[in-house]
């Protein structure tokens, strides 16, 4: 995927939260998102969803401009698949049923060919046994991959990720991680918000370094992790890195 | 076991009933204060009227002091009947059905059921009234119910517990017709002259009586000996002439015989 | 000892004879009291003339249940609508609302009935007294019932809004596939306690002659004297009525348990 991004402005309630976001165009399979908190990483990435408004600028992907209207937005968000930290899944609804209903109700598929495709993505994701099962029989790390699962039944464009392992233990951390490292894959493309920092440099083929609203560092991972050139990106990882 | 169980819901209730001794408790006279100029309440919310006085004068006759239980009329017999309330003066006519379930003194007054229909309504008499498409209003567990149950059987029959209501559903065209005592039809007529009109010559001649519980014989006895004496004292002369002066003359010019 | 007396911790709670057995002994203490409390006032009970009229009461019964079932349809409808109203972003809509709610909650239904029988539905030209019962108990019922459901739908975290426009759907869509059954399931109990108090409050729809169940006992009461001989039967029918409703109601209760 190509994303590129042009003087990206956002702010609530008058606290600037983007403040000129600026990303000549990077091709990229995997772009990961790290910094401080509240520097503007979930932000940027639901813009990038489709989920929010910026007052000024402008992103493109594959060199298609995500126009911010109604209409264009909603198409967008059709195309891509988003997983967020928590509450992702419907409880009233099946794990199966979670999947399915996008793909029927959105994606316009009939209701057995959602079903097979979910079985077999269950299938493929060791989740076959919980298909039945409500959200709040699940573990939160099976929560997750069903969650991550309905991203990529749709067949997205690319999928977001945004801290998608912050409220697991480490043991469903590392499922989690499993399976996003199983999509890398398999090729896929997609934008990742983690602190998490060994599997993001492990991963990434392209990292962003935001604090403060702005993109402070970014690059290939070895630079950004280990030969920051900036004082405020050297010192958040020297500080975070020790304990990794 | 059982004995002290006996004994102890005996205590409860009985504390409950407030038993002391019975010739000091009040003498408790069931109405329902909504019958004016019978039985009302004053401006200050005290009971008064024609039935109150009667009341007060029996108590006086019987040395005993007397306490009003203002009470909705349907429940005045079941209350005589459990022995809350002691007699019941609230211009209830004697009638066979009641007297089988309690008993009643001599009659005190004589009168009759009028009715009081719509203005626009076309009632003549209660005849007309037997028809399908005729609606009659009665207030619960008056004798105008009675009438209307047995004796208008093919009106459509409303059946409501306040005067006031009925007289309403009179007033706003709902019912043709609303069968009370003939009093009560001519105060009604007057507060409601532009809607309603009065066909006031009785159709059931019916006269009221105290109502005492079953099994008395001695308070029976009392109270027939009041109304005599009352009467020849010329009480009742009183009482018309305090509450009912104004009707008075207007039955006497309408030709009607007073109540009394 | 304790075994037959206490609840158990036990997974599913005491065994079924130990709650039949002490349950028994709640009701037979119960109707111990009454038995001795009715003794004590030497009550004589006589049932033939109430069963005697016991078409009216099976007639009685049977319109309560109808206006309970009508206004129940119509007050989900109007709570419906309402809880809509309210959650609207058009201002004028949202306070007709909320003026609607507050109005209704602040008054009591007795006034509410007569004002809207005698003033608002006669200048609407409704005659038939049914249709108008019917219309004032969804209107009351259902100002509680919108706030029920308006409770149920803000209690679905805005997360889930959140996760359902990011998977695609619309905001009908969300409505009907993820906040109105999840709404629907926390709000069937409380609900359901609301129509458990319409069965009751129906019978007020009494005082403007309507032919319910309280009606008509009130009706055999007048005839026969026998007040508790017709009021016991009247508990017991409403009770036949509401006691399945709860039951109902706590099954459900148990049924949709799921965390969130």
């Amino acid at each position: 995927m190509q994303l590129e991004i042009c003087q990206l402005h956002k702010q609530y309630n008058g606290t600037r939260v983007l403040d000129g976001i600026e990303l000549s165009p990077v091709t990229a399979h995997c772009v990961v998102l790290v910094g401080p908190s509240g520097g503007g990483k979930t932000t940027l990435l639901r813009i990038l969803a489709g989920l929010e408004r910026p007052e000024k600028g402008s992103v493109r992907f594959n060199g298609e401009l995500l126009v911010f209207e109604k209409a264009p937005l909603h198409c967008h968000r059709k195309r891509v698949g988003t997983v967020f930290q928590s509450f992702n899944l419907f409880p009233h609804l099946s794990a199966l049923q979670n999947i399915t209903l996008p793909l029927t109700r959105v994606h316009g598929v009939a209701e057995d060919a959602a079903r097979e495709t979910a079985m077999s993505l269950f299938e493929r994701f060791q989740l076959a046994d919980h298909a039945a099962k409500h959200p709040g029989q699940l573990s939160g790390g099976q929560r997750q991959r069903v969650a991550i699962v309905r991203a990529i039944a749709i067949k997205p464009r690319f999928l977001l990720f945004d801290e998608p392992t912050s409220a697991l233990d480490p043991e469903m951390t590392a499922e989690v991680l499993e399976m996003i490292g199983d999509l890398r894959e398999e090729g896929r493309d997609f934008l990742l918000v983690t602190h998490h920092l060994a599997f993001a440099r492990s991963l990434a083929d392209y990292v962003l370094f935001l604090s403060d609203g702005k993109i402070l560092e970014q690059g290939p991972p070895h630079k950004v992790f280990e030969r920051s050139e900036h004082p405020a990106c050297r010192r958040f990882m020297d500080r975070v890195l020790r304990f990794v | 076991m059982s004995k002290w169980l006996h004994r102890g819901f005996v205590l409860v209730i009985a504390l409950g009933m407030g038993c002391t001794s019975r010739e000091s408790r009040p003498l408790l006279i069931g109405m329902e204060l909504a019958y004016p100029p019978f039985e009302m309440t004053d401006p200050a919310g005290k009971p008064a009227g024609v039935s109150v006085d009667l009341a007060h004068a029996l108590g006086k006759h019987l040395g005993r002091k007397v306490r009003i239980e203002n009470t909705p009329f349907d429940g005045l017999i079941p209350a005589l009947k459990t022995g809350r309330v002691d007699l019941v003066i609230s211009s209830m006519t004697a009638t066979p059905e009641r007297s089988k379930s309690i008993d009643f003194s001599d009659s005190y007054v004589h009168t009759g059921l009028s009715i009081l229909c719509g203005i626009d309504s076309g009632v003549k008499g209660i005849a007309d009234l037997n028809h399908a498409g005729r609606t009659v209003v009665v207030k619960l567990g008056t004798t105008g119910h009675t009438y209307a149950t047995q004796n208008v059987p093919n009106a459509k029959l409303l059946v409501l517990s306040k005067e006031s209501a009925c007289v309403l559903e009179v007033v706003q065209g709902k019912a043709d017709a609303f069968l009370y005592d003939q009093l009560s039809i001519y105060m009604n007529w007057r507060r409601n002259r532009e809607t309603t009109r009065a066909i006031l010559d009785p159709f059931q001649q019916e006269s009221w009586a105290v109502g005492i519980r079953k099994g008395n014989g001695a308070m029976l006895k009392d109270v027939n000996d009041f109304l005599r004496a009352f009467r020849s004292e010329g009480g009742f002369d009183r009482l018309g002439e305090t509450h009912l002066g104004e009707m008075k003359h207007a039955f006497e010019e309408l030709g009607y015989p007073f109540i009394f | 000892m304790a075994r037959w007396f206490l609840h158990s911790n036990d997974a599913g709670g005491p065994s079924h004879a130990v709650r039949f057995f002490n349950l028994a002994i709640v009701c037979i203490v119960l109707s111990a009291l009454f038995y001795f409390a009715f003794r004590r006032i030497a009550y004589h009970w006589s049932w033939e003339p109430v069963w005697e009229y016991r078409q009216k009461f099976i007639t009685g019964w049977l319109v309560t249940l109808g206006l309970s079932a009508a206004a129940l349809a119509g007050s989900a409808v109007v709570g419906l609508v309402t809880a809509l109203m309210r959650r609207s972003r058009v201002l004028i809509v949202n306070y007709a609302g909320a003026l609607y709610v507050e109005l209704i909650r602040g008054t009591p239904l007795l006034v509410q009935i007569l004002l809207f029988f005698y003033v608002i539905a006669n200048a609407a030209r409704l005659e038939n007294r049914y249709v108008a019962g019917v219309v004032i108990l969804s209107l009351f019922a259902g100002a509680y019932i919108s706030e029920i459901i308006r409770a149920g739908i803000e209690s679905i975290a805005d997360s889930q809004l959140e996760s359902a426009r990011a998977i695609g759907l619309t905001p009908i869509q969300t409505y009907r596939y993820v906040v109105f059954p999840q709404a629907i399931r926390q709000t069937l109990p409380p609900l359901a306690g609301q129509f458990v108090s319409l069965i009751k409050d129906s019978s007020l729809l009494s005082i403007i002659s309507i032919s319910e169940f309280t009606l008509n006992a009130q009706e055999v009461n007048a005839f026969t004297y026998s007040t508790l001989e017709s009021y016991v039967p009247l508990a017991l029918g409403y009770l036949a009525l509401t006691l399945p409703l709860s039951l109902w109601t706590r099954r459900l209760e148990r049924r949709f348990l799921y965390a969130t």
